[in-house]
């Protein structure tokens, strides 16, 4: 408050509100703006065609029977969203889709723990050549998925290097559970890299003064961990968790490529790819699945921001 | 503001909607006959499929067709895609097809009932035809009115063969020589009473050959050298070979509960569960059965014409030679029954008169012209369209091109296309899915029989036979719909 409105007294008029002057824009600056936004607008162009244009495409094609060959399209109202979950061969590989990704997110949680105890590790400065360790973890984060996908076909084959190793005679790329196990596992390691620098990165930033003061207060390095870093590296945590369950949602390649479109390991956007494009030429179908999965990435991404000021630390 | 905004785009995105529904145009002209000399200029494209080795061919057999007098006019652009790629790709250029393109004869009623083809019938003489193997030129023709395939009566052609493949057994000559002998058996014996290339072994006889040959003394269903009986067994094949089919002749009802399908199916699954000289199935998904075979890990497996090309590009270190499929000798009605299959060449319905002349031209070159289909079983890839071609130069080697080249017995791709006397029983079909609207259903066919564990022995092929028909049925319905 002003000091002058303190003394107002009653039926008092109210002084006209203060309205800015509208800044007059130079020529100079005009041309800046439309310079700056020529840079810009090839971005927003390539966004508004490939994102925005194909978001309201596959929400008009999700109720529509189109057929990619002749180019006819009618419309069928609700039959593709209700044959995702009805359709007599459809529904069940629909089912088994969305069932094996939520199984293979399993690989979020288990790379951020794995990414998290490389980290505190290497910030203990207890490990030597830590910089080379940190460079080998995030190599999987730079490299090709499909690449990266086919080394790892090759080392879980029942005559591959994982077998071989361990001595075990399992068949890792066939059954229902082992092919989700080796998902898992490879998706960990994979990216236990990344996790590991964004927690580096974090641990980092927290400032020393609280390790210092909890140490004269008889605190150890356990305790620390717990009480200090874990709380105050919470927001790469959740940064994680958010874009991990986002990716893992999204998840192709174990599928086409690690799994070789094994039944155990199909997933929502492996089923969409299968519909819409592969050859079974059901757009339609394949275009209700993706609103689907749109709508459970917004529902799931919404919740954990719900959920977040319980443990997400806040400055 | 934001409201406007919003509705601009949606109006945007229909607009395009609907401008993308409604684009083409109508190319009719006049029909060119592709002998007439062709005065202007025209580029047309082709697309096939192959590995580099095939496409590396076809691009010199283009470009020597360019080079023949009267196609000074025609430029073509060839375009190879890799085999698993190739339909994605198509597709996805549906709405602007290349004017020339190889269409596998399970996609073929799909697209020449969305009108994606050109009847080409008026650009073929009957007398060029009569010198292709009748069976293939039969398969391009369909009646969009009655929704009929392989019928010329009343039909319209809408493609050119460009091969017919019968997928035949093969074995591991010298790998089956080395196991005859250390098991001391008598090899005359053997070639004379399993391995003749004129008569067919039954199914019993190929199970007993089978277990002569595996190592197991164990009988644990693991060779002690890691060296199959058989990679893996075709199901058309079997189910073909027992006088058996998917669903009736307009597939419109299913036949998967008939016994011999059952048997058929139960038969594959037996290989392994109670004769052990199969891959099991979850071992199967590691190697593919070709490079099992290449990599001397199974005696027997299974090849087409096409895979002369690889065998002989790869210099392999054995020799092999190949053999009727066998069949359920108990069955009287049954006999060897490979599947062939075939693609075509197939004209866009969008392609101008000019280019479709041009494509025809190109089309008949490499249909009919006997150099290239000299070429082209001379590289291993196919054998010859030409049915004189095949019968004697190709069977007899005249020209002396295969000398030295494995399989020995290529009369039995012969035979199993052209179907041999009552007494030999051996023969050839073009797979179910040609049948078909769309061939999906195989997949999902396959996949559920798989996870339903007849592989493994969990449940019988007549449990998931019978558990499966009704979805299976309904799959047949909703597909003959499609067809109107």
């Amino acid at each position: 408050m002003y000091p002058d409105e303190l003394v107002r007294t009653a039926g008092e008029e109210l002084p006209s509100p203060r309205v800015p002057k509208k800044k007059k824009v130079s020529v100079q600056e005009r041309k800046e703006h439309l310079i700056a936004f020529l840079f810009i607008l090839p971005p927003i162009v390539g966004f508004l065609i490939f994102t925005a244009l194909s978001v309201v495409f596959t929400f008009v094609y999700s109720f529509q029977g189109y057929n990619s060959l002749s180019g006819i399209s009618e419309n069928v109202g609700f039959a593709n969203y209700i044959d995702l979950f009805t359709h007599v061969t459809r529904a069940p590989l629909f089912g088994k889709a969305i069932v094996n990704t939520i199984v293979l997110l399993l690989s979020v949680p288990f790379s951020m723990i794995l990414g998290l105890i490389l980290a505190g590790l290497l910030r203990l400065g207890e490990i030597k050549g830590s910089k080379f360790f940190q460079v080998l973890y995030y190599v999987p984060a730079v490299s090709s998925a499909v690449a990266l996908n086919i080394v790892w076909n090759y080392i879980f084959r029942s005559n591959g290097v994982f077998n071989t190793l361990l001595g075990l005679d399992v068949i890792w790329l066939d059954g229902d559970v082992t092919i989700k196990v080796a998902i898992i596992f490879k998706n960990s390691l994979n990216a236990m890299g990344g996790a590991m620098i964004l927690y580096l990165a974090g641990m980092l930033n927290v400032p020393k003064d609280l390790y210092e003061a909890s140490s004269l207060d008889g605190a150890g390095k356990v305790r620390q961990f717990f009480s200090i870093t874990l709380p105050l590296i919470s927001p790469v945590t959740f940064y994680l968790l958010i874009t991990g369950v986002i990716g893992g949602l999204q998840s192709y390649a174990d599928a086409q490529v690690f799994a070789a479109g094994n039944t155990g390991a199909t997933t929502i956007v492996y089923f969409i790819w299968q519909q819409g494009i592969q050859g079974n030429n059901n757009q339609g179908l394949a275009s209700a699945a993706s609103v689907l999965l749109a709508v459970l990435i917004m529902i799931v991404t919404l919740i954990q921001f719900k959920f977040s000021n319980k443990w997400v630390y806040e400055e | 503001m934001k409201k406007r905004w919003l509705a601009v785009v949606l109006a945007g995105a229909l607009a395009g909607a609907s401008l993308a529904g409604c684009s083409g145009s109508d190319p009719q002209g006049p029909i060119i006959s592709p002998e007439d000399p062709i005065e202007e200029e025209v580029t047309i494209n082709f697309w096939g499929w192959g590995d580099l080795a095939e496409q590396q061919n076809y691009q010199t057999l283009v470009n020597q067709f360019m080079a023949e007098e009267g196609n000074e006019n025609i430029t073509v652009i060839y375009r190879g895609i890799n085999s698993a790629t190739y339909m994605t790709t198509l597709r996805a250029s549906a709405r602007n097809l290349p004017e020339l393109f190889y269409m596998p004869d399970y996609d073929f009623l799909e697209w020449v009932s969305a009108g994606s083809l050109k009847d080409i019938s008026a650009y073929v003489e009957e007398e060029e035809l009569s010198q292709l193997w009748p069976q293939a030129v039969d398969e391009y023709y369909y009646n969009p009115d009655t929704a009929t395939l392989g019928q010329s009566e009343g039909a319209g052609l809408y493609g050119l063969p460009k091969d017919l493949g019968p997928f035949t057994l093969v074995y591991n000559k010298s790998l089956l020589d080395a196991r005859i002998e250390q098991k001391g058996l008598d090899a005359d014996e053997i070639y004379a009473e399993y391995l003749t290339p004129t008569q067919a072994m039954t199914w019993e006889k190929f199970r007993t050959l089978l277990k002569m040959l595996v190592n197991d003394a164990n009988n644990d269903g693991t060779p002690d050298d890691s060296v199959y009986g058989i990679s893996h067994y075709e199901i058309e094949t079997a189910v073909y070979s027992n006088n058996a089919n998917f669903f009736n002749d307009d597939a419109s009802e299913q036949r998967i509960t008939d016994q011999n399908f059952i048997d058929a199916l139960q038969f594959i699954a037996d290989l392994t569960l109670v004769d052990h000289v199969m891959v099991p199935s979850a071992l199967q998904s590691d190697m593919d059965g070709f490079t099992r075979f290449v990599n001397q890990q199974c005696i027997f497996s299974f090849m087409g014409p096409w895979d002369c090309a690889q065998f002989w590009g790869f210099d392999i270190p054995f020799t092999y030679n190949i053999l009727p499929v066998p069949y359920n000798g108990e069955n009287p009605d049954a006999m060897s029954t490979a599947w062939v299959g075939s693609m075509g060449y197939c004209v866009s319905a969008r392609a101008n008169s000019l280019q479709t002349a041009a494509a025809m031209r190109l089309a008949k070159y490499l249909c009919m012209n006997e150099d290239a289909q000299r070429e082209f079983y001379e590289l291993g890839q196919q054998v010859p369209n030409l049915v004189s071609m095949a019968t004697d130069e190709y069977l007899n080697d005249t020209q002396g091109l295969l000398e030295g080249k494995d399989p020995a017995d290529r009369s039995v791709w012969v035979d199993t296309i052209n179907g041999t006397s009552d007494t030999d029983r051996i023969g050839g079909k073009v797979r179910p899915r040609y049948y078909t609207y769309s061939s999906g259903w195989y997949d999902d066919f396959l996949t559920y029989i798989d996870e339903q564990g007849l592989w493994t022995g969990e449940r019988t092929a007549e449990q998931i036979c019978k558990a499966y028909a009704p979805s299976f049925q309904s799959v047949l319905t909703e597909m003959k719909a499609n067809l109107g």
